[in-house]
């Protein structure tokens, strides 16, 4: 049943935040085109170079391993760290005991800035003084004692950790929706026989589908302009190894001072943002389509 | 529709309101300040307390607002935006860089040719120094500071790992630097990121004993600055384990707390020794080693640090920025900033013996030190281009990590830095 709502009201009450989304948001992305095809430092004249800034792109092994890397983050947001918010998510709807704390707990992390955590993290890889080292000290395993953020074989992971751990936010919108399944499908199930991680199966994760799409693009979003965890615990290195396509941005722009090349790998990433969602709201919906 | 009209008056009334209040004149001038010294730093707290000074004598006339930054960096980086956007900051202060000149060719900052007289010119220990600063015939900004980069050592280290005197050779200093080792001492701080200011205060030190004061206006992959990077992937065997990816203050704390024995900085950390260390007395500052025992040395320095301001402040306002600039520069008041700042000033100070003894010793090393110098250096990530600037940390790291070659790293460096 619908409720009439006359047009002008409903214009009224989105005209600010449209006109707010509009110029701090849309109005700049027609920007960030025109400028990739200039090499500007921010302050003097712009040049006209045409593709120089993509060439240069193309041919700067700094930026492959940006973009590689930044690939390695939404797989990990996409396959690790979603998954794990939802597991946690379906433990936790079975409330067992201390459930209601364990869900503060997990959640607690999201009320501090990415920064804090990632200083926090820092300290704790401190190769002299990390509670992470001193860990694995004193249960004996002191092979595993190492500087994690410098070592080339490690640090990439290293900076990635804290990310897929901290599933607070993932994790209540997917509590949030399952709260909202009826529950006479798990009783018919249970009638039917169904264990608790067959109703997970079939019944939780087909109308969990919306809940995953938002995950998912929450979370690429959010690895396609977090620069924190990279930029503090390793910045960006060790030599390079875990920059980053934001950070990239980051540095061509506040240190080399390049905002041509800056708008051109700001393009590139919000290409792999909208074909990672589009790529997202086109899987899910065929295979939602295949559990109907 | 009557509620909708009464909504709209009242909008636009209170938004009326709210513009009279802020076009009204204000009788005192105010403008903004931006720095980076934190109360933690010498300079921090003297600064603080010289504005506060300033302030009260002024009062009704002229109030000067701060804006803080906690690193030098990042201040650096809201500056340049700031600039870029059109909306500089009212005052602050920065690192001059001869080949990197967008900021003083910017029109964004403020002429002071108009204001500059006789006596505020020999206020400056060079006032060559204010022709560097004068780009197309416009005075651009003000000197302010250019600290000196030493050796600070911890003696009491030293003595423990049987070490009676600094090193005078890189020969001596690297066989100084086993020595310590294989006393379980850590010889030097480092680390990496941001500008890798210590790493490459070692690096512009190696450069300019190989190639001479004059070696970064040289090509940037000759023979001399691939040998200092050999030495300087050499020197990270020989510091802790968190210096690649580290920070300057973690590099600065592992001195403190007595981890390393040697750190190369400026005398800003000077009240940092003195306030975080349990026996302070034991660092003691000394001039880079030579390639040749007796040879003279050379300092090296940070770049001039200079004020400078905005171009967009109203005639009111640069008058008081002047006014406030000259009694910086006065000789009580750049005494004080020297002497409880434990600065080296870029401002004659006429130290008496007991002014002196209240700098402290490892200022008056500082200035020694600095004086005896046969020549001076300025360390090279002050006047790098931006792009080469921004690729200092990966090069550093990968030549600490044997990703890069010492010859890559200096082709890397010329190619960038082009």
């Amino acid at each position: 049943m619908f409720i009439r709502v006359s047009f002008k009201k409903v214009f009224l009450y989105l005209l600010p935040v449209v006109l707010f989304v509009t110029t701090f948001f849309i109005f700049p992305m027609f920007f960030i085109v025109p400028i990739s095809f200039f090499s500007w430092d921010g302050i003097s004249r712009m040049s006209f170079i045409g593709f120089g800034n993509y060439f240069h792109l193309w041919n700067d092994p700094g930026f492959r391993t940006a973009f590689v890397n930044t690939l390695y983050w939404i797989i990990s947001a996409i396959f690790l760290h979603v998954p794990f918010g939802l597991f946690i998510a379906l433990v936790l709807n079975r409330q067992p005991w201390g459930w209601r704390f364990l869900r503060a707990i997990f959640f607690l992390p999201n009320i501090l800035s990415v920064a804090s955590l990632a200083i926090l993290w820092y300290f704790l890889f401190n190769p002299s003084f990390g509670l992470i080292n001193g860990f694995f000290n004193f249960i004996g395993l002191d092979s595993l004692s190492f500087s994690w953020l410098a070592n080339p074989k490690t640090a990439l992971i290293s900076t990635q950790l804290p990310f897929i751990l901290y599933i607070g936010f993932t994790m209540l919108i997917f509590y949030a929706n399952i709260t909202t399944i009826p529950l006479e499908y798990y009783e018919a199930a249970k009638i039917d026989g169904a264990s608790s991680w067959q109703q997970d199966l079939y019944i939780t994760l087909p109308l969990l589908r919306k809940a995953i799409v938002i995950n998912i693009i929450f979370n690429v979003t959010f690895v396609l302009r977090m620069v924190e965890y990279p930029l503090i615990m390793t910045g960006g290195g060790p030599s390079g190894i875990t920059m980053t396509l934001p950070l990239y941005l980051y540095r061509q722009m506040a240190v080399a001072r390049a905002y041509g090349i800056t708008m051109a790998t700001g393009f590139i990433t919000f290409i792999i943002g909208m074909g990672i969602s589009g790529l997202t709201f086109v899987s899910l919906h065929y295979l939602g389509r295949r559990w109907e | 529709m009557r509620k909708l009209c009464l909504s709209m008056i009242l909008v636009i009334v209170i938004t009326s309101l709210l513009l009279i209040g802020n076009v009204q004149a204000k009788e005192e001038i105010s403008f903004t300040l931006f720095h980076h010294l934190g109360v933690e730093e010498g300079r921090g707290a003297i600064f603080r307390k010289l504005i506060e000074e300033y302030n009260q004598e002024h009062q009704g006339k002229v109030k000067i607002n701060t804006s803080y930054f906690a690193d030098w960096i990042p201040l650096q980086e809201k500056i340049r935006t700031m600039v870029a956007a059109g909306s500089p900051p009212d005052l602050f202060y920065y690192n001059f860089n001869p080949n990197d000149l967008a900021l003083e060719k910017s029109g964004e900052l403020m002429d002071f040719t108009p204001y500059m007289d006789e006596e505020w010119r020999y206020r400056f220990i060079s006032p060559s120094i204010l022709d560097m600063l004068t780009i197309d015939g416009k005075l651009m900004s003000i000197p302010f500071v250019q600290g000196t980069v030493v050796f600070y050592y911890n003696k009491k280290l030293f003595d423990k790992a049987g070490i009676e005197e600094f090193p005078g050779t890189w020969d001596e200093f690297f066989k100084v630097c086993d020595k310590l080792k294989e006393s379980g001492i850590t010889p030097v701080s480092l680390f990496t990121s941001d500008d890798a200011w210590h790493a490459m205060n070692f690096f512009t030190y190696f450069a300019a004993s190989i190639g001479g004061p004059d070696v970064f206006q040289k090509p940037l992959d000759s023979p001399a600055i691939v040998e200092a990077a050999r030495m300087l992937k050499k020197l990270f065997n020989y510091t802790t384990a968190d210096a690649i990816g580290g920070k300057w203050a973690i590099s600065v704390n592992n001195f403190i707390i007595e981890e390393t024995a040697i750190l190369v900085d400026g005398p800003w950390v000077i009240k940092m020794l003195d306030d975080g260390m349990e026996d302070p007395d034991q660092v003691i500052a000394a001039a880079a080693p030579t390639f040749k025992e007796g040879e003279p040395y050379c300092m090296l320095t940070d770049t001039v640090t200079p004020w400078a301001a905005s171009n967009r402040l109203s005639n009111e306002q640069k008058e008081a920025v002047v006014d406030f600039l000259k009694w910086f520069d006065s000789e009580e008041v750049a005494k004080r900033f020297v002497i409880d700042g434990k600065n080296v000033s870029l401002v004659k100070v006429d130290l008496t013996k007991e002014e002196d003894e209240r700098a402290g010793v490892k200022l008056a090393s500082n200035i020694k030190l600095s004086s005896g110098a046969q020549d001076s250096v300025i360390q090279i990530t002050r006047i790098l281009k931006p792009a080469a600037m921004s690729e200092i940390p990966k090069l550093v790291e990968g030549l600490a990590i044997d990703r890069i070659t010492a010859e890559e790293f200096a082709k890397t460096l010329q190619e960038l830095n082009k």
